[in-house]
Parts: structure tokens; sequence; C-alpha cells
């Protein structure tokens, strides 16, 4: 399988959790919970796609 | 208030026709030129112009409001825009890059019609461009007219104002003074951002980070409200999960770095941009709610209002800076728009079919993006109530364009065969849109849902699947004559 293969799944599974956990298991968060959930995601991801655009 | 604002404002003209008339030292050639720069692009330029190219005046309105009246779920919406747009990138822009360069695009509607190798679809392309994002670009104006009203200046000033700054840094120098003056004002913009979270933190009665969010518990704000049931969190992200593929104006910003490590680089840059804009627009909307809650500032019912309202209490200066920052944001988006536009009519419409010399072309191109400014700007100066809330539906107009891109990009064999199933599900995709906006209104429309599916997912699933019955059938066809072939040996 090639990289971006790899990288194209983990993308969809990403997604998936940006929609799924808020509206199942942090459905009623409160506090920084959500917020966090949603900016850690995010920042994970892009600090992923860095780390996997070095090695074009 | 008034004084020290005129006063930035003329700053921030002359500074930015400074950038522009510098930048036409590159050179006007031909129309690679003209819109794209001719693929010479830096690091620097081509994250700056992405970047202030998707972010718009609704960052700093929209998004503040937003999240002021309905809570975090607007993070959500707007992270997974930055996380899909990301992705997106990284999954394509190496090889349209490439592919660019080799076949020579300028337009992205001329892309498509040379991978599907249909002439009519790049007109429809074209054609759809001009609908969907000719209102949205004229939401931009009148934000501007706003502005200037709020401040007690005449409306139709701000259009003078918006439409001048369009038309001057975008005939300068095509591209490359429409990129260099998104740099300079995406940083004004992100530069603003902080300052406005920052005095707005100062306007806290309590710093006490407990109590901010114990006020923001009781309000309900910081979990899902009721505005963000399942369906609406659909309804807006969908369309913007596909904007990188769907809105030339990004699309056509692929084309552009010299080299891969400016194609790197513009994806780095424009992550981590995009990453703190979002977090701090989204942190000065709940700040403003805690501001209500404290009592420092009123209840404000029509979102839209939340940043004006909060603006206007603070000093002249920084708030004259933050006010300036927003017509930034409109500008940068409206000329990269109609540069990107223009390129689709001229390049589809007119030089792919006459021969023509360079310097006719590149008239043709001034006249067509005279032209798109002057009605834009009619649209805002008339703002005729159906023409301006389709502004609200640009990006559903345009999601049919996501299957069709993506299946261009994924490098499938004899694209050729697609071409009729492309322009069906382009001409269905906009359909509905279409009709959905004339039968709900497109505001009620965006949020509306059939059969408990909002019309942004059936737009998409009903586009893709006629993509995929068009491979189902070619895919069968080919077999027989396979196996045929195959018999004879």
């Amino acid at each position: 399988m090639t990289k971006t293969r790899i990288y194209a799944i983990v993308f969809v599974v990403v997604i998936i959790l940006f929609y799924t956990v808020p509206y199942t298991t942090l459905r009623d968060a409160k506090g920084l919970t959500l917020i966090t959930y949603w900016s850690l995601l995010t920042l994970v991801w892009i600090i992923t796609t860095l780390l996997y655009i070095r090695r074009w | 208030m008034l004084e020290v604002f005129s006063i930035i404002l003329t700053s921030y003209v002359l500074v930015g026709t400074v950038i522009a008339i510098i930048s036409r030292r590159f050179g006007i050639k031909s129309t690679s030129d003209y819109f794209i720069g001719s693929y010479r692009l830096g690091s620097f330029l081509s994250a700056m112009t992405y970047a202030a190219t998707t972010y718009s005046a609704f960052m700093m309105v929209g998004l503040v409001g937003l999240t002021y009246a309905t809570g975090v779920g607007a993070l959500g919406f707007e992270l997974a825009y930055l996380v899909a747009t990301v992705a997106l990138l990284t999954i394509f822009s190496r090889s349209v890059w490439g592919m660019a360069r080799e076949r020579r695009w300028v337009s992205p509607s001329e892309m498509l019609s040379d991978l599907y190798k249909s002439k009519l679809l790049g007109y429809l392309v074209a054609i759809t461009y001009f609908i969907a994002l000719i209102p949205y670009t004229s939401a931009q104006v009148i934000g501007i007219g706003t502005i200037l009203e709020s401040l007690g200046l005449n409306y139709v000033l701000g259009i003078i104002i918006a439409t001048s700054l369009i038309l001057i840094w975008t005939i300068l120098a095509g591209l490359w003074s429409v990129a260099s003056t998104d740099a300079y004002q995406g940083i004004l913009m992100i530069t603003a951002s902080i300052i406005f979270l920052w005095l707005t933190l100062t306007k806290l009665p309590s710093t006490d980070l407990k109590t901010v969010i114990n006020v923001l518990d009781n309000v309900g704000v910081t979990g899902l409200t009721p505005f963000w049931s399942f369906n609406t969190f659909l309804a807006y992200t969908i369309p913007w999960i596909f904007f990188a593929v769907t809105n030339p104006q990004v699309v056509q910003r692929i084309y552009m770095p010299a080299t891969e490590k400016a194609l790197k680089n513009m994806i780095k840059y424009f992550s981590i941009y995009g990453f703190l804009y979002t977090v701090l627009v989204v942190i000065i909307g709940l700040l403003a709610r805690v501001l209500t809650e404290f009592k420092v500032i009123p209840f404000i019912s029509y979102r839209d209002l939340v940043t004006p309202t909060l603006v206007l209490t603070l000093d002249p200066i920084p708030a004259s800076i933050i006010l300036i920052s927003i017509i930034a944001a409109a500008v940068s988006t409206a000329n990269s728009i109609i540069l990107s536009v223009t390129s689709s009519i001229v390049r589809d419409f007119y030089e792919s079919k006459l021969r023509v010399s360079s310097r006719e072309v590149l008239v043709v191109s001034n006249i067509v993006v005279i032209t798109l400014t002057v009605i834009t700007a009619l649209i805002a100066y008339l703002r005729p109530g159906f023409i301006v809330e389709m502004s609200v539906l640009s990006s559903v107009i345009l999601l049919p364009l996501a299957p069709i891109t993506i299946v261009s990009w994924l490098g499938v064999k004899d694209l050729e065969n697609l071409k009729y199933g492309a322009v069906t599900a382009l001409i269905c995709g906009v359909s509905i849109a279409v009709y959905n906006a004339l039968i709900y209104g497109p505001v009620k429309a965006f949020l509306t849902t059939v059969l408990e599916i909002p019309i942004s997912l059936w737009v998409l699933t009903i586009s893709t699947s006629i993509l995929i019955i068009n491979y189902v059938i070619v895919t069968r066809r080919r077999r027989p004559q396979i196996l045929r072939r195959g018999s004879k040996y």
C-alpha cells in the first residue's frame, strides 16, 4: 500500500472522529472538553501532515 | 474615531497600492503571467495568497457572531474545513502541480475540460463559477459598505473604495499584484485578530479562567447547542470540506508555486496560519459572549453585529486596525475570485477558440475583470435580496465539482469516457441547488433537509452517483471487448 493511500485512510478516520465523537461521547461535554478535542485533533492532523510532506 | 479610521484606511490603501506597483517588475506578457504568475510564486507568497484568498470577511464577522450565538460547534465546523483542506492539498496537490506545468493549465475549468476532453464541460464549469461566485463576491463588497455605514460614512463610498481596490490591485500586475497585496493583507488579518483577542481579554472583569468557563457553561455554549443538530453540522461542513477542490480561486493556487519545495511550504504555512486564525477568532466570539454575561456589552441578537459592537467599544486606533483587517479580508478574497473567474471566461471562451496575440488577450482579460467588478459593485449597490442571499449557497452550487475534480485527479484511465457523466453530474447538481434556492429561498435552502438529509449532501450524493454509474457502464462495456481480444490468443 502506498504512503498516500495510508495517509488518505488516516484522513477518513480523522474526519469520522471529527463528526462522531462530539455527537456521541462528548454530546453533553462541559467546560473546555469539546474545544480541546477539536483543536487537538486538528493540531495532531496538521503535525501528521507536516511530517508526511517532509518525505515527499 | 472617524478621523483615525480615515487615516488608517488611507495608509492601508497607499501601502497596498505601492506593493501592487512594485509587483509590476515581474512583468506581464501572457495570460499565464496575468492569471497564475507563470508558475513562479515563492513559498511565502504562495502560502499567504492561499490563506488570504480562503479566509474572507466571514471569519472576523460571521464566525465571531456564529460562535457568540451558537457556541463551540462553530469551531468544529471551521476546523473540519481546515483538516479536509490540508488533507486534499497533501493528497492531490503534487500531481496537480506537475500536470498544470506539463499541460500549461491556467484556469481550473480549462483543467477539467482538458482532463475529460470535453470543451462543453469547460464552458459549463466557467458558467457555474460565474453563477456561484459573483453573488459571493458582491457579499464581500456589501460587507465593506456596511462597515463604513456603521461608522457614519456613506454606504456607496464603501462600494466605491472596495471596487477601486479590487480593480486597481488586480489590473496593475494581475496575479502578481493580487498575490503580493494578499500577503500584505494576510499579515494584517492575523495581526488584527491577535490585537482584537488581547483587547477583548482586557475588557473581562475577571480573568480567572474558571470563572470564564463557568459563565460559558451556564450559557451552554461550551457544548453542542440545539442549533448544532447533526444535520445542521453536516449542512455547514459538507460544502466546506470540499472547498479546496471546488472553488477555482484556490484550485488555481495549486498551479502557482515555483518549486515542489514552495508547494510543500505553501501547505505547511497555510495549515499553521489557518489553525491560529480559526482558534483566535472563535475565542474572540466566546469572550464576546462572556462580556455580554458580565453586562460589559449588551446582548446582540443579530449575530453579524457582534464584531462591530465589540470593536466600537475599543480605542479608535485598534478599532480602526481591526475594521481595516476585515476590509482587507474582503478585498483579498474578492480580487482573487474576480481574477479566477476571469481566467475561466478568457481561456475557455476566447483564447482557446481564436488565434489572437498575447497582447489582445491581455486587453480582453482586463475588460472582463472590469466588467465582472462592475457587475459585483452594481449588485452590492442595488442589494437585490435573492442574489445577495445566493452568496450563502455559493459553496453548495460548486459542490458537484467535488466528485468531478477528485475523479479527474485520481488518475482514472480514459477519463474521456466519463465526460457525459461529468456534464450530467454538474448540470444535475447545480440544478438541485438552484431549484431549492428558488423554492425555499437561498438562506433556508442551505439548512433545509429533504428526507432528513441536507440539500448539500443530496447535491454531493447525486452528482457522485451519476459519475459512478457512468464509470460502471463504461467498465462493463469494456470488459467483453477485453475478453474478445483475449480469446484471439
